[in-house]
């Protein structure tokens, strides 16, 4: 970083500005960054394909876009074409019907992925709420923290799933159990870090707040609540993937037949028939989960972009 | 005579009172200051400094004897923002802009936008630190930061400031340089000042009147009068008045060092 | 006692919430369908209790197995890629989006390779579950280390294996037991929720939702106790494992 002169720069005055971050992006290393995901997802695709050159069915000419033939040395259960299907034919499901006279598999599992995202969205904001509302209440009352706080660590103990069917019994409403489901999920690392977040400050700054005899609210909303903001991010970075799992399973004991999670136990009863589409939908799965983490990942990097890195590294 | 600024009297402070490990930070301090007046408290490390100037900001109670800031206890001039506040660290929130940070007190104390917006912009002037209203804290340096940060300290027009070795982490030469600025502030503002200080130059550059503290428990020793005259200026660090007040707080601070063996 | 004393309004808070959901369900006769009442779960529990027991401890070695398998191939992965910053570095945002993946999708997949009724299948579900975190927790605790730190060990001559043994490792041991921790609850859960795609019968998520879908409800509860029972002694024996470790560190923490 190199520093600047102030543009009123007196004589003698030589102090040193550093200069202000690109805004958003800091281009060249994460160009980098992205050109070695891209370098890892060939090596992986290599060993895959390379695992069944070694140890899979008979290739055959028809059947593969390289149009060779190929039989190779060992035959591993794990790289047989039931088990690890050809990449190229697991990207031919999206395009195929997934049952007779169907949509594509791809426009089913857009559609399925859709469901999914909204049902994840919608738990993530009930749960980051509730996270936020509990750790506010505890940082204000302590008693209510001690009495509390096992219960909201031993929460996230039980397999909720398991509850899962007698939620949606309560509820009755379909799609929303399962967003209930994921709020359950998501609001337990919301709360620590929005706890934690708040009472971070330093010190002085509180006293600060005090010499100007501010009141509480003031406090919390100009002070605790912007130094918690990196903490809470953290936080709402874990939950987008736990919000995302919770829809995913959620939807398994309520007979949802619309999301993702519908789709993966149909495709699995189907498996030996078509084990491609199951791994279509995990494929899915994982875009829906990784999109959804990069999507908050994006919102952060806005509102703290007038913050300092933690680090002192670009990009 | 008019109302003092600040009027502590018979104050003691201890800490953890009544349990075994309870420590007498300040015994029997008696102190009054005039309007217009620049005090430096100064005296060995854990003498009690930084407690006695919490204890005018109310920032702490006193264990016994009462704090009086222009006229009124301690606690009703802080609810009343009747002063500010420099600490040793600049203190900035980091997701607000320079110009943001020193609107704190005054969008605390519900003034409109333009009239912060403008209040905020004389005060940039006054420090000098015009052309930064954007910048946010980590691209100041520290001599800027502390800047800032007494700026805000000014922005609601306070009667009195505190100041807690505001310049500790700063280098000779920036320290010197912002000594001159703050002095120019306070001749410019009329404010009176509570400086806590470890620097016996610092205190002698820009005080009226110099309290030597004594080592824990921290007793008033002496109250040094400072004879230069004013405005000071770059060369009155080498004028004999500045050295011989010099000698008279070093000779005092000695005595405070080894008052309790 | 200062500690029991601590732990008294959440005690209080426990015995009233019993109280009160037993109160409401007599006073107000809820269908005791959804929600039993404690002392009917009780009764579950203790009728059922041999069941139980062999079930849960059948799940409860698949989380085992699996914590063991995933902690111990993050941890070696972790000690194999820090030591070339490049490739930790690049690596680290992959593992980040990788454990953002829901990677109990793939839980029929592997139920397929390894047999539906082999605990075998949920173990591996749980060791990619666990894998991430650990990993990325043990490369930043190797990483992130005081740079005046490393200075000092330089300046006296420490070799790398040196500088990784005694001060790279215990730096990075406060992260490992952050990962631990969420390890220990993951595990019992992923356990669980994997043989939700179907397991052996023996196995504890089967038999929740087995007694679900015959509304035996009481039942179920009962053996979600035990799950979370199992779930909250995992994470309370690391607790303990990493107050022995690593005094130094937990010391400092206040509570909560």
């Amino acid at each position: 970083m190199n520093p600047v002169n102030p543009p009123a720069a007196a004589e003698g005055r030589a102090e040193t500005v550093r200069q202000w971050r690109p805004s958003l992006v800091n281009l060249r290393p994460l160009l980098r960054r992205a050109l070695f995901v891209v370098l890892l997802l060939v090596t992986l695709a290599l060993i895959w394909e390379g695992l069944k050159w070694v140890g899979g069915n008979p290739w055959r000419p028809e059947t593969n876009p390289l149009g060779i033939a190929h039989d190779p040395p060992l035959r591993l259960k794990v790289a047989s074409d039931l088990n690890l299907p050809h990449l190229w034919d697991i990207a031919a499901a999206f395009g195929n019907p997934a049952r007779r006279n169907g949509p594509p598999l791809g426009q089913i599992l857009f559609d399925a992925s859709l469901f999914t995202f909204r049902e994840a969205v919608v738990g993530f904001f009930l749960g980051g709420l509730l996270g936020f509302f509990l750790g506010v209440l505890f940082a204000h009352v302590g008693l209510l923290e001690q009495g509390c706080m096992p219960y909201v660590v031993a929460s996230q103990t039980i397999p909720i799933l398991a509850i899962a069917p007698m939620v949606i019994i309560w509820l009755k409403a379909g799609w929303i159990s399962v967003a209930v489901i994921a709020a359950y999920l998501t609001f337990f690392p919301v709360t620590i870090n929005t706890l934690r977040g708040l009472r971070s400050p330093d010190p002085m700054a509180v006293e600060l707040m005090h010499s100007y005899a501010a009141s509480r609210w003031d406090t919390l909303w100009k002070l605790r609540v912007p130094a918690a903001l990196p903490y809470i991010f953290t936080a709402l970075k874990l939950s987008a993937t736990a919000s995302v799992v919770g829809a995913i399973i959620g939807e398994l004991p309520s007979g949802i037949r619309d999301g993702l999670g519908g789709a993966i136990l149909n495709f699995n009863s189907y498996y030996i028939s078509g084990p491609s589409r199951l791994w279509a939908a995990v494929i899915a799965s994982a875009f829906v989960g990784i999109g959804f983490y990069l999507l908050v990942t994006l919102v952060e990097v806005l509102v703290l972009r007038s913050r300092p890195l933690a680090n002192g590294q670009g990009g | 005579m008019e109302t003092p600024v600040v009027a502590l009297n018979g104050v003691n402070k201890i800490f953890n009172h009544g349990s075994p490990n309870q420590t007498v930070a300040l015994k029997d301090i008696d102190l009054v200051v005039e309007p217009g007046a620049f005090i430096s408290i100064i005296g060995p490390s854990g003498c009690g400094k930084s407690t006695l100037l919490r204890l005018v900001g109310d920032l702490i109670q006193p264990t016994t004897g009462e704090v009086q800031v222009k006229g009124k206890p301690a606690r009703q001039a802080r609810l009343n923002q009747d002063y500010g506040i420099v600490f040793q660290a600049p203190v900035l929130f980091e997701w607000r802009s320079i110009l943001k940070n020193i609107q704190l007190p005054l969008e605390l104390r519900g003034s409109s936008r333009e009239e912060r917006d403008r209040r905020a912009r004389d005060l940039l002037g006054l420090v000098e630190l015009t052309g930064f209203e954007k910048h946010y804290p980590w691209q100041l340096s520290g001599g800027m930061q502390q800047r800032a940060s007494i700026a805000r300290a000014l922005a609601i027009r306070p009667e009195l400031l505190l100041m807690d070795e505001p310049f500790g982490a700063l280098d000779e030469m920036t320290r010197e340089r912002m000594n001159m600025e703050l002095h120019n502030i306070w001749r410019q503002t009329e404010t009176t000042v509570l400086f806590v200080t470890h620097s016996i130059a610092e205190a002698v550059f820009l005080s009226t009147k110099i309290v030597v503290m004594s080592a824990r428990p921290g007793e008033i020793m002496q109250i040094v009068d400072v004879d230069i005259p004013i405005p000071r200026g770059e060369k009155t660090r080498q004028e004999t008045a500045y050295f011989e007040v010099e000698r008279e707080v070093r000779g005092w601070l000695r005595r405070a060092e080894g008052y309790r063996a | 006692m200062k500690r029991i004393r601590r732990y008294l309004p959440a005690l209080f808070l426990f015995v009233v919430v019993l109280l009160l959901w037993e109160l409401i369900i007599v006073l107000f006769q809820i269908e005791q369908f959804l929600l039993p009442a404690p002392s009917v779960i009780l009764t579950a529990f203790y009728e059922n209790l041999d069941r139980l027991l062999h079930i849960g401890w059948f799940t409860t070695k698949e989380a085992l197995g699996g914590f063991v398998i995933g902690c111990s191939a993050g941890i070696i992965v972790a000690f194999a890629t820090a030591r070339w910053s490049t490739i930790s570095e690049s690596l680290m945002p992959f593992a980040i989006a990788a454990n953002s993946v829901p990677i109990i999708a793939f839980a029929p997949i592997v139920n397929n390779w390894f047999g539906v009724d082999n605990p075998l299948s949920k173990m591996m579900i749980v060791a990619v579950i666990v894998f991430f975190p650990m990993m990325i927790n043990t490369v930043r605790g190797l990483t992130l280390v005081d740079p005046a730190a490393l200075e000092l060990m330089r300046a006296n001559a420490a070799s790398e294996f040196e500088i990784l043994w005694k001060l790279r490792i215990p730096n990075a041991l406060p992260y490992m037991f952050n990962a631990f921790k969420v390890a220990a609850t993951l595990s019992m859960i992923g356990a669980v929720v994997s043989e939700y795609f179907g397991g052996n019968r023996s196995a504890l998520g089967i038999f929740i939702t087995q007694e679900a879908a015959q509304f035996r409800f009481a039942n179920a509860w009962a053996a979600i106790i035990v799950a979370s029972i199992v779930g909250i002694a995992f994470y309370v024996i690391v607790l303990l494992v990493e107050r022995l470790t690593i005094p130094w560190h937990s010391s400092m923490r206040g509570g909560g």
